[in-house]
């Protein structure tokens, strides 16, 4: 696999300190520890794009310097997370954590649960764990994990370990640490389960609680070992595409988990009123369009006349005759459904009168 | 703070000083401002403690100009002693005191002596000490993070019915509910069952320990179709209610929310109903005497849902641009023929069962007119042989034969099932109703679009 290490001479490397540097990686910028004082230039990925050939996207027109040349190995994962997918129960939970986190901590820290299947991760639940961090070392409360975890697959068996996350911009100097501790936890509970279908490696989910651009960012990450020779030297975390599954969230409604406070809960026919509001505006909107286009204010667009032109396709023609039996036929069975549930409203309080008159004999 | 001094002595080095507040039943937080206040939860209880004082010297002086009883002495009693008050007071320019002053005994309120009324104000008391302390239910007050926790449990295993636990806090007349956690799947097992109950502990420690409120409020559960108005939730509220003061279920239903509707509900057990229940008596006469008809039996309690800060600029970062979402779809789809046709079918089966309970009352009724058409049958008997006893100069016989078996009262059904009953049907209807009413919107609106 890769560039037989033989060809080029190896460069022999002191213990020197070790930073981290932010490289851009083939899907997005990418956190990897490097060695001080090595020049950063060539370094040989040993995923796919180095099998094919190309070589690695972050100095594409840098020579390999051989005699300066150490091979430092990235270990590609053993089935690659492709992506990631996030329900808002997560990012709620984390947030909730957040706010009642302990006095001290700059940050919180849990558990990811989810399913994986064809390189998607499903993030679907999560627990925070107690954590403590200074300069130098993390420690992490492994026993509430385990306990937690155990309370966990009693609920839902199907919910196993995908990763872990950490509130905050970016992934900080501990992290590699929680990392290697959540790559020994998923490779000891897929020896519990004996289940090879989840021997993925765990990944990393970041959320910028502290909004530090500007903006929201949630980003995960998963974690490509890197190492010299036979000696691992580092970790390298490599950003995956995340999508926000929202259709829970929708179907909840924004307008109630937006907010800080809703007073009432929508009803049926106010959630109806809404969506109708909703169509209409549509409409309205599509009018306007086609309008402008029509007497030339808008620049026509193929696309948009295509899509309507398929859209109005779909409304299915029936002629007004059919239609108005098709219609009038539904109304009846409505009205008779009406009609069935206040009579028998009407009963029960009949009933209910009866049996007060009988009581009273 | 204002304070009128009452009087003060000094005896073998110790200074006593009785002050008393001019404004009666507030609290202080302590005696002087800015040493040693009262934490939130003592001051609740002073505040409650004050009340009552209050209520208790209200209703002593109405007690004693009633009765002419007037009091004899002040009653001294200490509820603060502070050593560090010395400075605060010496410092006072009318004060006079020089000598060491050790100790201070402070008292915040002078209580009257009453020995007589004191049983009768008792039971005063305690009315209002239990009112004051429970004011009724208005809202309960639900973070986002719990809505969608309860949708995610439940509707991850729908159709089979599941529960778990509200967490959360009981603020006054709203119920807090800030977080839940899952219960597992039910098994009949009796170990299974305590490894229920270990898991339950575990989880509240566990949640504590990263600063999740760990009250429990109450608990969530699924539903089919509004199926929910059973015994055994009866049993189960009455078995938190005597473990919580307070408590409420919500109810989610998964079938619902495919029709674009939030179906959350949260309800509690009325109290007239609780006494009932907890004397089991649900014969006629006492329903009637208590007046508690059939919708009296739950109470929905309107749910307001709050987020915190961060999560709704969370939410309103991420929120995807589409003008359309999911709910709109499922709102406006055509076909509710499936959640009608399964609603009638349910509606079908209680209306059976209704009529069974029916019959079974009818049953009663007639057996009831029957045994009191005998006893009456009985009692002329025995009447006009006492007559014919007395004619002879004999005694009479009693007239009343509790050995006799038609004087043996027949119990009478309970009617908590036909009430339940009766409930489920009233709620299906609401439902069809429902689902009626929007069909109509849907289906007119289908034919402005169809003739546009």
């Amino acid at each position: 696999m890769g560039r037989p290490a033989s060809r080029e001479p190896v460069l022999r490397l002191e213990s020197r300190p070790v930073t981290s540097e932010e490289i851009i990686g083939p899907h997005g910028p990418a956190y990897r520890t490097t060695i001080a004082g090595f020049t950063a230039g060539w370094l040989n990925y040993h995923t796919k794009a180095a099998r094919v050939g190309s070589r690695s996207p972050e100095n594409p027109n840098r020579p390999p310097r051989s005699d300066l040349m150490a091979v430092l190995q990235f270990f590609p994962p053993s089935s690659p997370i492709v992506s990631a997918r996030l329900h808002p129960v997560v990012l709620f939970n984390i947030c909730d954590c957040y706010v009642r986190r302990p006095d001290q901590a700059d940050r919180v820290i849990g558990t990811l649960l989810g399913s994986v299947s064809d390189g998607v991760v499903e993030i679907k639940n999560s627990y925070a764990v107690p954590h403590n961090e200074s300069a130098d070392q993390v420690a992490l409360d492994v026993e509430y994990h385990r306990n937690m975890y155990m309370s966990h697959l009693k609920v839902n068996p199907k919910e196993v370990l995908v990763g872990w996350f950490s509130t905050g911009f970016g992934v900080s100097g501990g992290s590699s640490l929680i990392h290697d501790f959540y790559v020994k936890e998923l490779k000891d509970s897929v020896k519990d389960l004996k289940d090879a279908q989840n021997s993925v490696p765990p990944l990393h989910l970041t959320v910028d609680t502290g909004f530090r651009n500007g903006e929201a960012s949630i980003k995960a990450y998963v974690s490509v070992n890197l190492s010299l020779g036979d000696r691992p030297l580092a970790a390298q975390f490599q950003e995956i595409p995340l999508d926000l599954r929202m259709i829970e969230a929708e179907r909840v409604g924004f307008d109630i988990l937006k907010t800080t406070v809703v007073d009432k809960l929508p009803n049926d026919l106010e959630g109806m009123e809404a969506s109708m509001e909703r169509l209409y505006a549509l409409i309205d909107d599509i009018y306007k369009y086609v309008d402008d286009v029509v007497e030339g204010r808008a620049a026509p667009d193929t696309d948009i006349g295509r899509f309507l032109a398929d859209t109005l396709a779909l409304v299915p023609k029936i002629s007004p005759a059919a239609f108005d039996k098709v219609f009038n036929d539904r109304i009846q069975d409505n009205l008779a459904l009406v009609y069935l549930s206040s009579l028998i409203r009407a009963q029960l309080g009949i009933a209910e009168k009866l049996n007060t008159a009988a009581q009273i004999l | 703070m204002i304070y009128f001094l009452i009087f003060y002595k000094k005896e073998d080095e110790i200074m006593h000083v009785t002050l008393q507040k001019r404004d009666k039943g507030q609290t202080w937080s302590s005696p002087i401002l800015g040493q040693g206040a009262l934490d939130p939860y003592s001051a609740d209880l002073e505040q409650k403690r004050l009340m009552l004082q209050r209520f208790q010297e209200e209703e002593y002086a109405y007690a004693s100009c009633r009765s002419g009883y007037s009091p004899s002495r002040i009653q001294v009693s200490t509820s603060l002693r502070l050593n560090s008050l010395g400075p605060a007071l010496t410092q006072g320019p009318s004060w006079e005191a020089r000598a060491p002053i050790e100790i201070f005994y402070f008292d915040l309120l002078a209580l009257a002596n009453y020995s007589e009324h004191l049983a009768m104000v008792r039971s005063f008391l305690q009315a209002v000490s239990s009112e004051e302390v429970t004011p009724p239910l208005r809202v309960v007050q639900m973070e986002g993070l719990a809505v969608l926790k309860i949708i995610k449990h439940c509707n991850e295993f729908s159709p089979a019915l599941v529960t778990g636990q509200l967490l959360g806090l009981d603020v006054g007349s709203v119920l807090e509910v800030t977080n839940c956690f899952p219960f597992p799947t039910r098994e009949e097992d009796e170990e299974i069952e305590a490894d229920g109950a270990n898991y339950q502990l575990e989880m509240m420690r566990c949640l504590r320990e990263v600063n999740v409120d760990n009250n429990t409020v109450g608990w969530y559960q699924s539903t089919l179709l509004g199926s929910f108005q059973t015994v055994e939730l009866i049993e189960t509220f009455m078995n938190y209610q005597e473990n919580i003061r307070r408590c409420v279920c919500i109810i989610y239903d998964p079938s619902r929310s495919s029709q674009g509707a939030l179906a959350l509900k949260a309800l509690k057990l009325t109290d007239s109903f609780m006494d009932l229940y907890r004397n089991n008596n649900f014969t006629g006469e006492k329903l009637r005497e208590k007046k508690l008809s059939w919708v009296d039996i739950f109470e929905e309690i309107p749910i307001k849902v709050s987020n915190s800060a961060l999560v709704s600029a969370f939410m309103t970062e991420l929120e995807p641009e589409s003008p359309v979402a999911q709910c709109d779809y499922d709102r406006l789809k055509l076909s509710t023929a499936p959640y009608v046709e399964r609603n009638l079918e349910f509606l079908i089966d209680c209306m059976e069962d209704l009529s069974a309970e029916q019959n079974k009352f009818q049953y009663y009724y007639r057996n009831l007119s029957r045994q009191q058409a005998q006893q009456q049958a009985w009692l002329q008997k025995r009447r006009v042989e006492n007559m014919a006893r007395k004619a002879a100069g004999e005694e009479p016989l009693p007239e009343e034969d509790p050995s006799n078996p038609i004087f043996k009262p027949i119990p009478e059904p309970s009617r908590l099932d036909s009430y339940l009953i009766t409930n489920q049907i009233s709620n299906y209807c609401n439902q069809i109703n429902g689902v009626a009413g929007q069909n109509f919107n849907r289906l007119y609106m289908m034919k402005a679009l169809q003739e546009n």
